[in-house]
């Protein structure tokens, strides 16, 4: 079972989120508190971090729209920084790479 | 090749490693018969198609029932790979599941959607068991 690995740190104005390893139905539900945390921190700029991300499902994606749409709500931001492979497959397929502003991983 | 596992969400990883030795027999008939091996998506398409199987059995089929099992059942060929996810709960007409509207950014009721995208023919049977049919052509 590859399982998932979640940390939040800061760069500059913006709080990075690196998700790691498997984002499905099984560990989907472990962002939910994250996303609500996120909120209430009354945070505006984030960056997903998915460079070692290798696996998503459709409950993963959702977790990533819902924070999407929270954060529009506000008027902040959302970048997703590193999709590759499989997710950036999955996120093709529902048309989220036209949505997300999507960058290349950083080394 | 069959297998069978309990109707709970942890035993994702399972069914995922499963469907992934389902592809390296596909690759192995492809072999045999003189073929060159299937597309770089089979493992990730077919993987992900059959993990999204398994959560709506999961999920919906067995939502307030007793806990049950997912059989998992792969017809592999040269050309053809189809996995039969069957469960023994709750059947749904997949016909009356409207396809997702994307740009309302659904947050939920995609599994269908990406299944049908993913695989080149989906069948559903209502039973009891229920089985939903996955086929990928290489």
């Amino acid at each position: 079972m590859l399982p998932m690995t979640l940390r939040r740190t800061v760069d500059g104005d913006a709080t990075v989120v690196t998700i790691e390893g498997s984002l499905d139905a099984m560990t989907a539900p472990q962002i939910r508190p994250l996303i609500d945390e996120l909120a209430s921190d009354g945070v505006r700029r984030v960056v997903i971090d998915l460079a070692s991300l290798r696996l998503v499902d459709s409950s993963g994606v959702g977790v990533i729209v819902s924070l999407f749409k929270r954060l529009r709500a506000r008027d902040g931001e959302l970048r997703i920084r590193g999709l590759s492979g499989q997710p950036l497959a999955i996120f093709k397929l529902l048309n989220l790479d036209r949505v997300f502003d999507l960058e290349p991983a950083r080394h | 090749m069959k297998r069978q596992v309990a109707a709970s969400i942890e035993q994702r990883g399972e069914v995922l490693a499963w469907a992934r030795g389902v592809c390296g027999r596909a690759a192995c008939a492809r072999a045999l018969a003189g073929l060159g091996p299937p597309g770089d998506d089979l493992i990730d398409h077919l993987a992900t198609a059959v993990g999204e199987a398994f959560n709506n059995a999961v999920l919906h089929a067995y939502r307030g029932r007793a806990p049950g099992v997912v059989e998992l059942v792969a017809d592999v060929s040269a050309r053809r790979v189809e996995v039969s996810v069957v469960d023994h709960g709750t059947p749904f007409d997949p016909t009356r599941v409207p396809p997702p509207n994307l740009e309302d950014l659904p947050e939920s009721g995609m599994g269908l959607y990406l299944m049908r995208r993913l695989v080149d023919e989906l069948r559903y049977e209502a039973g009891p068991p229920n089985v939903i049919v996955l086929t990928k052509l290489m």
